[in-house]
């Protein structure tokens, strides 16, 4: 399962794509794509275009109780903040 | 200290205004981000995990009261109220607006800063010894050189595109508190037989991938010829080194393939062509430089007065302070004293801008209204009166800025790793963290005497980690943080790249590893050695025994 993430172009915050096709600051809103993702990485590429997000990139998620959730440490500290 | 004139001042202002302009053509979509990232870059802003990271440079560690209280509202008004001193002397805002950031510099320039040269393939920001010009020891002052390298360096049209970074540190005495020779150049003062000042001219150093202890190729360049010299070494590297691999580019690759007399060689040759340069001809710039560095006016001051010998008496807490914090100072009465970002259990090189305000002032009264960033994250009073000594550390305790450990087993390097940095594969300020929590008992501390420990979460090295006593990398394993370690690594002057110790050990077990390695120095030192003495006496085969014994 993946989730497509960015920067947002002003101010440098993590975004994730929803299903409505905008981009939320809570990474348990991402949408999720469980086969293959291309299409909407090419979709989201129009707000590259924008100049409304930077970076876009898929990454690997699960689903829990509360939502979509990354993989990664890195994501997640993406996702959460700071560990410290 | 150095004051901008109208060609500094105008020369920032006019960046600043360009990059507003950039900025702006960048959030309307006219500038597309292949387009901006190289001009972001230049101008010290990077994207990192969480938001634009704004990287300033602070020229050879030197900062006054004024500049240090910009900062510290730079970081209240754009950023978190917070920020994080690193090993380049610079300071790092972690969480900085695009559509601010015109701003932020705005405000850097008016007090003759700005955040050029802390990216990109052009010649960093130079650093310098953080004693510089306070040190018994100094041959002369760094800082003099380090300033006229600005000049000279700041956006030079031919090293503009280098094959890599190239970083350039000053130390003015030979015990080398720069560490020069871990440096693309590293410049050592030092006189000649006839008292003439000049430099030992060193090569190659680096850390990264690839470690590498820097050549001597010149035991001594009279101070005249330092602009032509290093231009000779710049245009040698410039067209030999490599451009094919980014990993394979930096002047130690170069100086490894070809050998240091190859290298050498090449300098010269390069340096009898433009030995009557421009370049060579710079002493009324130089005269009018070091004209801001001079003696500072001094008054007399008692090296043992009442107040001072009475609280170091009474107060145990202050007495460990002075040892661990204060350093000696060319003149007599006064002191080096040394502010340490690492609290037990705090984030190496973290401070808040209450802090940041709380020190300004400090040094405004009670240091000449001058302040330095170190290479190892902490900062210094360099010009200190014996008897202020409790009135500073009262204030420095109200701020929990008193952790008496410089070079102690808490006073370590690490850099932001995994949890701000778009490179890291693991986190390093936890391990940090957790590492000064385990050694928070003071005593035992100073027991285990000068330690330092360096960390870094991936290859890059910016923890510095193979020239820790100990050094920590983070490396990623299949999802997980491991930490490698290396022992007996050095920066200063015996400068030595640490030995790999054995497999990595994970997240979990890092901290006790650790304490199972200077467990086993406190057993087996002898005398007054230090860590890496003992280390040096003895090889790893003990340390490493210890390490990996099974619980």
């Amino acid at each position: 399962m993946q989730s497509l993430t960015a920067n947002r172009l002003d101010d440098g915050a993590v975004v994730y794509r929803t299903k409505l096709e905008t981009w939320s600051r809570n990474v348990h809103d991402a949408a999720v794509f469980e086969n293959d993702a291309s299409a909407a990485l090419e979709e989201a590429g129009s707000d590259v275009i924008r100049a409304l997000v930077v970076g876009v990139e898929l990454i690997d998620v699960t689903m829990t109780d509360t939502g979509t959730t990354p993989v990664s440490l890195r994501e997640k500290i993406r996702a959460f903040g700071p560990t410290i | 200290m150095y004051q901008y004139d109208q060609i500094d001042r105008n020369f920032v202002d006019e960046r600043v205004a360009q990059f507003r302009d950039q900025i702006a053509r960048r959030l309307s979509g006219e500038l597309t981000e292949e387009e901006f990232r190289p001009l972001r870059l230049t101008n010290g802003l990077y994207l990192q995990l969480h938001a634009y990271m704004l990287r300033i440079a602070i020229p050879y560690g030197t900062l006054n009261s004024r500049q240090l209280e910009t900062l510290a509202e730079i970081a209240r008004k754009y950023d978190r109220g917070y920020g994080h001193f690193t090993t380049r002397q610079n300071l790092q805002l972690n969480w900085i607006r695009l559509d601010q950031a015109g701003d932020a510099l705005a405000d850097l320039a008016d007090a003759d800063m700005h955040a050029l040269q802390t990216s990109g393939n052009c010649i960093r920001n130079v650093t310098a010894d953080h004693w510089a010009g306070v040190a018994p020891d100094e041959v002369a002052d760094p800082r003099v050189y380090a300033e006229l390298i600005r000049q000279w360096s700041s956006l030079h049209p031919e090293f503009s595109y280098l094959p890599r970074k190239f970083k350039i540190a000053v130390t003015g005495s030979p015990a080398d508190r720069a560490a020069t020779r871990v440096h693309d150049i590293g410049l050592v003062l030092k006189r000649d037989d006839a008292g003439q000042i000049g430099f030992e001219v060193i090569v190659g150093g680096g850390l990264g991938r690839t470690p590498m202890i820097g050549k001597t190729i010149r035991d001594f360049l009279p101070e005249a010829q330092l602009l032509p010299y290093l231009e000779a070494i710049l245009r040698v590297y410039n067209l030999a080194g490599r451009r094919d691999n980014m990993y394979k580019a930096r002047i130690k690759i170069l100086v490894h393939e070809i050998g240091t007399e190859e290298m050498s060689r090449r300098v010269e040759a390069e340096f009898a062509k433009n030995i009557d340069s421009v370049l060579a001809n710079v002493q009324d710039e130089v005269a009018r430089i070091a004209s801001y560095f001079t003696k500072l006016p001094y008054g007399p001051s008692d090296p043992n007065p009442e107040s001072y010998a009475l609280r170091r008496k009474s107060d145990p807490a202050f007495r460990r302070w002075v040892i661990s914090n204060t350093f000696p100072h060319k003149i007599a009465g006064y002191c080096i004293a040394e502010i340490s970002l690492k609290p037990t259990g705090g984030i190496p090189g973290d401070a808040t801008s209450a802090q940041m305000i709380a020190v300004a002032a400090l040094a405004r009264q009670y240091s000449h209204d001058e302040l330095r960033v170190t290479h190892t994250q902490n900062l210094v009073l360099p010009h200190v009166k014996m008897s202020d000594l409790p009135a500073i550390y009262d204030v420095l305790a109200a701020q929990k800025l008193d952790a008496p450990n410089v070079n102690k087993v808490g006073d370590i390097i690490a850099c932001p790793g995994l949890d701000y940095c778009a490179l890291a594969n693991a986190r390093s300020i936890p391990v940090a963290q957790r590492i000064s929590e385990r050694f928070a008992d003071v005593d035992r501390a100073h027991d285990l005497g000068e330690v330092k420990i360096k960390i870094s979460g991936c290859i890059n090295a910016c923890g510095h980690h193979h020239v820790g006593h100990i050094g920590l990398l983070g490396v990623d394993k299949n999802g997980e943080e491991f930490y490698q370690i290396t022992l007996g690594g050095s920066e200063a002057a015996d400068a030595t790249i640490g030995t790999l110790l054995g497999p990595a050990i994970s997240s979990d077990q890092i901290v006790d590893t650790v304490e199972k390695i200077l467990t086993a120095y406190a057993d087996l030192r002898q005398g007054n050695e230090r860590f890496l003495d003992t280390y040096r006496r003895l090889g790893a085969k003990p340390f490493k025994e210890r390490a990996y014994a099974a619980a």
